[in-house]
């Protein structure tokens, strides 16, 4: 029975692994970049670099300006920069429920109008809408996660010498070894970071994939589980007239006094202008472990307490506390760092898995037509992103800032770069591909903090005087991600172009 | 600071429990002793245990936990990926890391107690 | 592979014995873990949002436990009749429990 199980394992987690191991890929990489979401976009719109400090009273010219262009808005939140983010970020609804947003100087509350572009925001989001729209690819993105616990089961279960493997890695070996070695360490030793990232993703996302306790429970209106699962207030109704509201920086003060342990992170004001308005000062999500910390409710017009809230039940706190394991908005920058190696760490678990399938299908250096599908679609993926990542921040540098658009061509780089990548692997002889698409991802990489200095931007390397930390480690790791490409490709030209994956 | 103190000893205890088994301490070039094995485990537990308590005194239980957890992983892939190319020096970089991890510590401790003798 | 007892049938006997298991294995395990949220969240002596959330949280383990059974146990048939069962005894509790029954 043991031989079975084990035989059954491997079969489910290699073929499993092959029909979704792109997606998988996709989903570790893009979530891998997304730890550095802000800095991404701080990078990507450089006229942002410049804003000044936070100065609370900017919430109140913010409050003015609202009061003035959007009257009749139910809804104003505001989150405050902090070290990441360094604008005032504004969210309204109208009195049709449309959102609207805008990006606000932290020290006038001006609004800025940064170059259009998605920013890191669109890693963020194709890492769970991959490029679907939002619920098909949450869909999508959910089955590849339920799949991927899968894979670690069945993956642990097929390991055979789990504890003697541990650090074993020969990659002088024949290539199935080392790259299964290599598929190994990487799964076994980073296996609490992959059971922890992948659980906590599908738990982020539970209301979509499993609402059914939900809806049977609440008989079907499932708006008050939703009031309850975030420990909010019971929504009021506006009283119909109008009152002057308190200022906001006094009570953003009286906040950061009364509960010293938390920063505040965003203020919601509901029924702005209303008799019944009321400002709920959220405390950040950077403090803690959970996305949900605590909030205090004051009343908007005369600017009582109404109530705080900075416990709750254990379910609720476990739930909250997984979820912020995902995000990891608790990260300083040493820890940023470290999740975003573990990230890499598990993105090479998935592409080893990959390229493993093609060294297995390989006779003599060529491949049959299922080794070739599997080839090509492995270079389009393993080779193809990391250059759609690189033509992304490309574009950004490379697009003039005012044209309309230019967000939409930014990822339309991205995905043309792939295709490219797609096509070079389906016309071109198998010998060439891997050394030829990481040499122009290392060129790449080398050219963009040196466009920097050649547009006149400072604050990277090209201006060390002026350096802003930002913009220099981004070109820092552009610089390393520009060597280690390169490396692969050197190596790779060294050993003669053949196809064989040594 | 206390990250990469107590990423020294997840390094030293991660290299300790893989040199206690027989093939690694081989490829280190030195033919293993059956009795030193168990005592080599206790040691590099004792390592990762360390680690444990400095990120949790330094973060709290849940974030020290969680960053425990990555820096164990970490520390063994970097002794995975030596090994093959040179496993002489990982005898060395855990004599090494666990000297400037004591260090590190003696430091904090004097440190600490400077304003009071001062 | 997985049907040992499959081996001497032909190819699409054994195609067809793997494609089961891929449709039970995702649309079956999701019904057992869908089941069983529904069923924490009505049975847990704990606040309803609470039950729910538990539920939910649950489910996920209890999909990726039944998916992997799925494909482990021997027999395709086995494997019906296991996931039938983990989806109908939830179930038959859940029904009892909303008809007034007690713990």
């Amino acid at each position: 029975m043991k031989a079975g199980i084990r035989q059954s394992a491997a079969w489910l987690h290699s073929w499993g692994g092959l029909v979704l191991g792109w997606l998988c890929f996709a989903i570790f990489l893009t979530g891998t970049l997304a730890y550095y979401r802000q800095e991404i976009s701080l990078w990507m719109r450089p006229e942002l670099a410049q804003t000044n400090l936070f100065d609370p009273t900017a919430l109140d010219h913010i409050a003015d300006d609202l009061a003035r262009t959007a009257p009749d808005a139910q809804m104003w939140q505001f989150n405050l920069p902090d070290d990441r983010h360094r604008t005032i970020r504004v969210f309204y609804t109208d009195a049709e429920g449309t959102y609207h947003s805008s990006l606000r100087d932290p020290g006038t509350g001006q609004i800025l109008y940064p170059r259009d572009t998605e920013g890191g925001d669109f890693f963020y989001r194709f890492h769970f809408e991959l490029m679907f729209a939002p619920t098909p690819g949450r869909i999508v993105s959910g089955i590849c996660a339920m799949f991927m616990l899968v894979a670690i089961i069945s993956g642990i279960i097929t390991h055979r010498r789990f504890f003697r493997d541990f650090f074993t890695f020969r990659p002088a070996s024949n290539p199935q070894r080392s790259w299964l070695d290599g598929h190994n360490i990487l799964g076994v030793v980073g296996l609490p970071f992959h059971i922890l990232i992948i659980y906590s993703g599908l738990a982020t996302l539970m209301f979509l994939y499993m609402p059914w306790g939900a809806l049977v429970a609440y008989g079907g209106d499932r708006a008050p589980f939703f009031t309850e699962a975030y420990d909010g207030a019971p929504p009021n109704e506006p009283a119909g007239e109008q009152a002057e509201m308190v200022l906001l920086s006094d009570n953003l003060l009286r906040f950061q006094n009364s509960m010293a342990d938390f920063t505040p992170g965003r203020l919601v004001i509901n029924h702005p202008g209303d008799a019944n308005a009321t400002i709920q000062v959220f405390a950040s999500e950077t403090d803690g472990l959970s996305v949900r910390p605590g909030s205090i409710l004051i009343d908007g017009v005369n600017g009582t307490e109404l109530s705080r809230r900075f416990e709750t039940s254990t379910v609720r706190e476990s739930w909250n506390v997984i979820y912020g394991l995902h995000l990891g908005r608790f990260a300083d920058p040493v820890f940023r760092f470290v999740l975003f190696v573990m990230g890499l760490g598990g993105t090479a678990m998935v592409g080893t898995g990959l390229i493993l399938w093609s060294v297995k299908r390989q006779r003599n250096g060529a491949f049959g037509r299922g080794g070739r599908i599997v080839h090509v679609l492995n270079v389009a993926t393993l080779a193809g992103l990391p250059l759609a990542v690189a033509v992304f921040f490309t574009a950004n540098r490379l697009l003039p800032t005012d044209i309309a658009g230019r967000a939409g061509y930014e990822v339309t780089g991205f995905y043309l770069a792939v295709g490219a990548a797609l096509a070079y692997a389906m016309f071109c002889p198998a010998r060439r591909i891997w050394r030829d698409l990481f040499a122009l991802i290392a060129g790449l990489f080398l050219m963009l903090p040196v466009f920097g200095g050649i547009l006149g931007f400072q604050g990277g390397i090209s201006d060390l005087s002026d350096a802003d930390t930002v913009f220099l480690w981004m070109d820092i790791s552009m610089l390393i991600a520009a060597g280690a490409s390169g490396a692969l490709a050197w190596r790779l030209h060294v050993k003669g172009n053949r196809a064989s994956y040594r | 600071m206390m990250f990469l103190i107590s990423f020294l000893w997840a390094s030293a205890g991660m290299g300790t429990l893989c040199l206690a088994m027989d093939r690694h301490a081989k490829q280190a070039g030195y033919f293993p002793a059956k009795a030193g094995a168990g005592g080599m485990r206790l040691f590099g537990t004792m390592c990762l245990a360390g680690a444990l308590y400095l990120t949790i005194t330094d973060l709290g239980i849940g974030m020290g936990t969680a960053l425990w957890g990555c820096q164990v992983s970490l520390a063994g892939w970097l002794i995975a990926i030596i090994l093959p190319y040179r496993a002489k020096w990982v005898p060395g970089i855990v004599a090494g890391s666990a000297i400037v991890a004591m260090a590190g510590i003696l430091i904090y401790i004097v440190a600490g107690w400077a304003p009071q003798i001062g | 592979m997985i049907d040992t007892k499959m081996t001497g049938f032909p190819d699409v006997i054994q195609a067809f014995a793997i494609t089961s298991r891929v449709i039970l294995a995702v649309f079956g395990g999701y019904a057992v873990a869908a089941m069983i949220a529904v069923l924490l969240s009505v049975a847990l002596p704990m606040p309803r949002v609470d039950a729910t959330l538990f539920g939910m949280l649950i489910s996920f383990i209890v999909w990726a436990a039944v998916a992997t059974a799925v494909f482990l146990v021997r027999r395709t048939a086995v494997a019906w009749l296991m996931t039938l069962l983990f989806v109908a005894v939830p179930g038959i509790a859940f029904y009892w429990l909303q008809a007034g029954g007690d713990i």
